[in-house]
C-alpha cells in the first residue's frame, strides 16, 4: 500500500500535467491539521474520475476542496489523503435567464456566480456562510444554509440537477434543468449534504429567483433576548411573509454586528407597497412591546446580512450548528443560554429553527457541549459541531444524535455500493461514513 | 402455491373484511388511472396500523412474493398496478392524523390520509398542504410521496418533496423506521429527499411528517384568453421573465375549452385558441400590484380578452374550465391518455408546436391543460380504438415523439406524474447506464431483493404496450 502511494504523485502528474499537481507544499490545505499529501486540480469531469480511481487504485483518501470555507466540517480525515481541488471547474455551463436556471461548473464561486446573473435581475438564495467564496459545490455538498432559507428554500429546494464523478471514475447525472422532473429517483438528494462521501460534484443545475424590488430590514434592540424572541414569534405567527427572522442574542454575537445589545433583525423583500406594510406592522409590533425599533435599507442592511451570515464563521473559535421544530426554538434557547459560556453568542433563524453558537475554545468544554446536545434531543432537533478545536471534535460525532439503526444501515448500504473502498472523505461522515 | 395458509395468517393480521381474496373482490385491485394496462393481484390486504404492514410484509416475504404498494389508486403511470401478481398492500385505512403543530407548522399524518382531507383539517389553524394535483379529493399523501406530486400551485411552493420532513417506512425485510425528523438539518444521507419520488420500491411509507404553509391573505386570479396557443405561452414566458413568479400559471388549449363548454357552459369563446390562468398570492399590498402588471403583459402579449376575480366565489368561476378540463375530455373521444412530459420554460410554445406537429403526423387528437409555469405539459391522446389494437401503435408513436422533443431541449419525459410501468421503457432516454445503475444501487440498499413494487421505474426489456415496439428505442439508445 505504502508503495502505491509513494508512485501515486507521478501517475497523477502524468494524468493532470505537473503543473496541477502539488507534492510536498500542501499545508494551506490541511484539514483539522492532517496535512494532505498531494493536492490535484483536475481541469474538467473526467480528470476529476480519473484522478478517484488512481487514488482509489493506491488507497489514498481524497478529500474534496471548494473554497475551503466550510473544509473543516465533518469528523477528521484519514491520512494519507489527496486534495482534490475544484477550482478549475469553474466555467459557466448555461444561464437559462428565462427559465430561471443557471448551469455552473462546481468550482465555481457564489459570488462569481453572482456576477453572472445578477446583471439579468436574479440571484440565487443559498447565502452560506462566505458565500463570495463558498463553491457551488462546497455549498451543496456540505449543506450550510443561510437566513433566507425559509422564505427561499434550502439547498434541497434550490439544486435540480447535477454531474457527479464517482470512486470508481465513473461519470453520472441526477435531475437536469426542469423543476419538476420525476424521471427517475431523485438522485440529486442523494449528493445534497453527504460531504462528497458518495461522489465528487462536477457541475450543478440551480434554480435561480427574481432580485426582489426592494429590501428593507427593521432592527429591534432590546436587553432581554426573550422579549425578542417573543416578538420573532409574533412575526412569524402573522400573515407576513418576511424574507428572514433572525434574533442576535447578547452582547457577543452584538457585537459582531457592532452593537451592544439583542437584536431582532425582520427582513422584508418585494414590492415597495408590501415591504412598507410589514416594516410598519413590525415598527408598531416593536413600540407595543416597548422596544425600539429602526429602519435599514443599502449598504448598512447588507453588511448587516453578511455579519449574520458569517457570524459562527468569523474570526476563530467554536461553530455549533443546533437545528430544532421552529416551534421550539424558545424553548431550547432559553435552555441552552443557561448551559452555555457567558463567552459564547448566538444567532437564532426563528423561522428555519436553526441556532448557530459561536464560542470561545478557552471556555467551551466537552460537558458544555454533551449540555447542548441532550438540550437539543430533548427537542428533537439535532446538533452538528462545525468547527472545533480537533480534541473537541474528536470527543465524538460532530454530528449528533445517532441515526435510527436501521436508517443507519441504509446509509452504510449506500455508502458501500458508491464507494466500496472508502475513496471519498472516508470516515468524516455521519457516524464514519 | 395454496395461498390458503398466507390468507389465513393475513386475515389474523388484519381482521378477515381486510385481506381480500376472493376474484370480485381483487379486480378494483387490477388497474389505476393509466387505464390502459391491468393485472390481477393474488391478494390484497388493508392493515390499519404501520405494525399490522410490519406483520403482513414478513408474512408475504417469508412466501417470497412481491409487494404492491397503494394508495387510492389515482396514479396515471400504473404504478400500483401488480403487475407480476403478488399482494398489494392498500394504505386507504390509515387515514390518521397524529399531530399538527401550527407554531412549527408541521403535521404527522398516516398515508393512507387523502390530501384533500389534510387540507380540510388545517383550515381552523389556517394552515393548508402545498402539494394540489388535480386527484387531490382522491389521492392519498403516501401516493403524493411516492410519485413526488405537484399541482397548479406547485409553482411557487414546490412539489411533494419540497413540503416532506420526515417518513416512517415499513421496509422489505418488515422493519419499522424512521428517516428525517420534525427539525431540518437531520444527520446523515437525505433518505427522506430520495424516498420521495421512489414509486413505492424502497419500501411501505406508512407516515409522513408534512410541512404546513399559512394560508395567504390576499388571493387574486387571471384569466386571458389568446388566439393561438403561441401567443398564450410567450405571455407565459414573458410573466416568468418579468421576474414575476405566480402561485398558479396553467394553460387550457381551444379543444378543451370547448369541451368544457359542452359539458358545464364555462362560457370560453369558441374560437380561441389558448386561455392562460393565473393566480397570485401573498399580502394585500402586494397581490394587486401583481396582478396589474401581470394583465399589462398579457395585454401586451396581445390577449383577447383578461378577467380578474379577487371573491372566493369569482375565482372558483375563472378555475372551473381548469378542472373540469379532464372530465371533460369524454366529450372529445372515447378514449383519453394523459401524458406529462416537462420542457424549460424557455421553450414553450416551441415545444407546444412540436406537441400540434406529432398529432397531425400522427393522425391523433391532443387536448392540453398544463401547468405552463413549470414547464410541465399534460398533452391528452385522444382515440377511439382499443388500447390492444393494432391502430394504438400511433398513439406511442405519438408518445414517444413528445417525449423526445421534450428531450431535445433539455426537459424530461416526466415531470410528476413518475414512471411507474407506463414510461420504464424509456428511462434510457435521459439516463446513461452508469446514471441507472447508480438509481440500481440506491434501491438495492433499501430492498436488495426487489420485493417492493418489482418491475417499476428501470426498464425491463419488454415491449412498451403490450406488444408494440418502441418506434424510437434505436433513437433513445444513441444518447
Ligand atoms: C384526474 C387526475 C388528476 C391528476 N392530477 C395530478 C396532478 O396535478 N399532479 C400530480 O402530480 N399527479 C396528478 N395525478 C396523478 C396521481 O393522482 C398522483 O400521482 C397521486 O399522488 C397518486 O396518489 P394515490 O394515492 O392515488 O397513489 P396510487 O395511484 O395508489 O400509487 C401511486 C404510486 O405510489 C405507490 N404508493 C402509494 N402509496 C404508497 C405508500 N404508502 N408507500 C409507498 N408507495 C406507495 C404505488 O406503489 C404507486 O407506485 C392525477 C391523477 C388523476 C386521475
Amino acid at each position: 500500500m505504502i508503495a502505491d502511494s509513494m508512485s501515486l504523485a507521478p501517475r497523477l502528474e502524468t494524468l493532470l500535467g505537473g503543473e496541477w499537481v502539488t507534492v510536498g507544499d500542501t499545508s494551506r490545505w490541511a484539514v483539522d491539521g492532517v496535512i494532505p499529501g498531494i493536492a490535484v486540480r483536475p481541469g474538467d469531469s473526467e480528470q476529476v474520475g480519473a484522478v478517484l480511481r488512481l487514488c482509489g487504485e493506491a488507497a489514498a483518501a481524497v478529500v474534496p476542496w471548494g473554497g475551503g470555507t466550510a473544509i473543516e466540517v465533518g469528523n477528521p480525515p484519514r491520512p494519507p489523503h489527496v486534495a482534490l481541488l475544484t477550482d478549475r471547474l469553474s466555467g459557466l455551463v448555461e444561464h437559462d435567464a428565462a427559465n430561471l436556471t443557471v448551469t455552473v461548473g462546481a468550482g465555481m464561486t457564489l459570488g462569481a456566480l453572482d456576477g453572472v446573473i445578477s446583471g439579468q435581475g436574479q440571484f440565487f438564495p443559498l447565502e452560506p456562510p462566505f458565500a463570495e467564496r463558498a463553491t457551488a459545490g462546497g455549498a451543496v455538498a456540505v449543506n450550510l444554509n443561510g437566513p433566507r432559507r425559509a422564505h427561499c428554500g434550502s439547498a434541497r429546494d434550490l439544486v435540480i440537477g447535477a454531474r457527479a464523478a464517482q470512486a470508481d471514475g465513473t461519470l453520472i447525472k441526477a435531475g437536469g434543468k426542469t423543476v419538476k422532473n420525476v424521471a427517475g429517483y431523485d438522485m440529486c438528494k442523494l449528493f445534497i449534504g453527504s460531504l462528497g462521501t458518495l461522489g465528487v460534484l462536477t457541475e450543478l443545475t440551480l434554480r435561480l429567483l427574481p432580485v426582489p424590488e426592494t429590501s428593507r430590514t427593521v432592527a429591534v434592540w432590546g436587553d432581554d433576548p426573550s422579549d425578542l424572541l417573543r416578538l420573532s414569534g409574533r412575526v412569524l405567527e402573522s400573515p407576513l411573509l418576511p424574507a428572514a427572522v433572525v434574533v442576535v442574542v447578547d452582547a457577543v454575537a452584538a457585537g459582531a454586528l457592532g452593537r451592544n445589545a439583542s437584536g431582532l433583525l425582520v427582513r422584508a423583500t418585494g414590492f415597495e407597497a408590501a415591504v412598507a406594510r410589514q416594516v410598519r406592522d413590525v415598527t408598531a409590533w416593536a413600540a407595543q412591546a416597548a422596544l425600539d425599533a429602526e429602519t435599514l435599507e443599502g449598504e448598512a442592511e447588507g453588511a448587516l446580512w453578511q455579519a449574520i451570515r458569517d457570524f459562527a464563521w468569523a474570526g476563530g473559535g467554536i461553530a455549533i450548528r443546533v437545528t430544532v421544530p421552529s416551534g421550539d426554538v424558545p424553548a431550547v434557547f432559553g435552555r441552552l443560554r443557561s448551559a452555555l459560556p457567558a463567552s459564547s453568542g448566538a444567532v437564532v433563524h426563528a423561522a428555519s429553527g436553526t441556532i448557530w453558537i459561536h464560542a470561545d475554545p478557552a471556555g467551551f468544554t466537552a460537558t458544555a457541549l454533551g449540555a447542548v446536545r441532550e438540550i437539543s434531543a430533548g427537542y428533537s432537533g439535532n446538533v452538528l459541531v462545525a468547527r472545533a478545536p480537533r480534541a473537541l471534535k474528536a470527543s465524538g460525532d460532530v454530528w449528533a444524535p445517532g441515526t435510527p439503526p436501521r436508517t443507519l444501515e441504509i446509509m452504510r448500504a449506500i455508502k458501500q455500493a458508491f464507494d466500496p473502498i472508502g475513496t471519498l472523505n472516508p470516515g468524516r461522515f455521519v457516524a464514519g461514513l | 402455491m395454496t395461498l390458503a395458509p398466507l390468507i389465513r395468517r393475513l386475515q389474523a393480521i388484519v381482521g378477515n373484511a381486510y385481506a381480500l381474496h376472493r376474484p370480485e373482490d381483487l379486480i378494483v385491485y387490477e388497474q389505476d388511472a393509466l387505464m390502459v394496462s391491468r393485472h390481477k393481484p393474488d391478494l390484497v390486504v388493508l392493515p390499519d396500523t404501520t405494525q399490522q404492514v410490519s406483520e403482513v410484509v414478513r408474512a408475504v416475504r417469508e412466501l417470497g412474493l412481491p409487494i404492491v404498494p397503494r394508495g387510492a389508486g389515482t396514479g396515471l403511470a400504473g404504478g400500483a398496478i401488480p403487475e407480476r401478481g403478488g399482494v398489494v398492500v392498500a394504505l386507504t385505512r390509515m387515514t390518521r392524523v397524529h399531530d399538527i403543530d401550527p407554531i412549527s407548522k408541521t403535521a404527522v399524518v398516516e398515508a393512507g390520509l387523502v390530501n384533500a382531507d389534510l387540507t380540510a383539517m388545517l383550515e381552523p389553524y389556517g394552515l393548508f398542504f402545498a402539494p394540489d394535483p388535480g386527484s387531490q379529493v382522491a389521492a392519498t399523501i403516501g401516493g403524493n410521496v411516492a410519485n413526488n406530486a405537484g399541482g397548479p400551485h406547485c409553482l411557487a411552493y414546490g412539489v411533494t418533496s419540497n413540503h416532506v420532513l420526515g417518513l416512517e417506512v415499513v421496509l422489505a425485510d418488515g422493519t419499522v423506521t424512521w428517516v428525517g425528523s420534525r427539525a431540518l438539518d437531520e444527520p446523515g444521507y437525505d433518505l427522506t429527499g430520495i424516498l420521495v419520488g421512489s414509486e413505492g420500491t424502497f419500501g411501505i411509507v406508512t407516515k409522513a411528517i408534512v410541512r404546513l404553509l399559512a394560508r395567504r391573505e390576499a388571493v387574486r386570479t387571471l384569466l386571458a384568453i389568446y388566439d393561438t396557443m403561441d401567443a398564450a405561452c410567450e405571455a407565459a414566458s414573458a410573466v416568468i421573465a418579468s421576474g414575476i413568479v405566480p402561485e398558479a400559471l396553467e394553460i387550457i388549449d381551444g379543444m378543451s375549452m370547448r369541451a368544457v363548454n359542452k359539458t358545464l357552459q364555462a362560457g370560453f369563446p369558441e374560437d380561441a385558441e389558448a386561455a392562460l390562468l393565473i393566480e397570485v398570492e401573498g399580502l394585500a399590498e402586494s397581490v394587486p400590484v401583481l396582478i396589474e402588471r401581470i394583465e399589462a403583459i398579457c395585454h401586451r402579449q396581445g390577449a383577447r380578452r383578461i378577467q380578474t376575480a379577487a371573491t372566493a366565489q369569482d375565482r372558483m368561476g375563472l378555475w372551473k374550465g381548469r378542472k373540469h378540463a379532464y372530465g371533460a375530455l369524454g366529450k372529445l373521444a372515447r378514449r383519453a391518455i394523459m401524458l406529462d412530459v416537462c420542457a424549460p420554460r424557455s421553450h414553450l410554445a416551441r415545444i407546444m408546436r412540436q406537441i400540434t406537429e406529432a398529432g397531425t403526423r400522427l393522425n391523433i387528437q391532443v387536448a392540453n391543460f398544463f401547468h405552463a409555469g413549470d414547464g410541465n405539459l399534460h398533452p391528452n391522446l385522444l382515440f377511439e380504438f382499443d388500447d390492444n389494437s393494432p391502430e394504438y401503435a400511433r398513439v406511442v408513436a405519438t408518445t414517444e415523439d413528445i417525449m423526445w422533443a421534450c428531450i431535445a431541449v433539455g426537459g424530461t419525459i416526466t415531470g410528476e406524474h413518475g414512471l411507474g410501468m407506463e414510461k420504464r421503457e424509456y428511462l434510457g432516454w435521459m439516463n446513461s447506464d452508469a446514471d441507472i445503475a447508480a438509481m440500481k444501487r440506491v434501491r438495492d440498499a433499501f430492498d436488495p431483493d426487489g420485493a417492493m413494487n418489482p418491475d417499476k421505474v428501470f426498464p425491463t426489456g419488454r415491449p412498451v404496450h403490450g406488444t408494440i415496439p418502441s418506434v424510437r428505442a434505436a433513437g433513445g439508445a444513441d444518447r
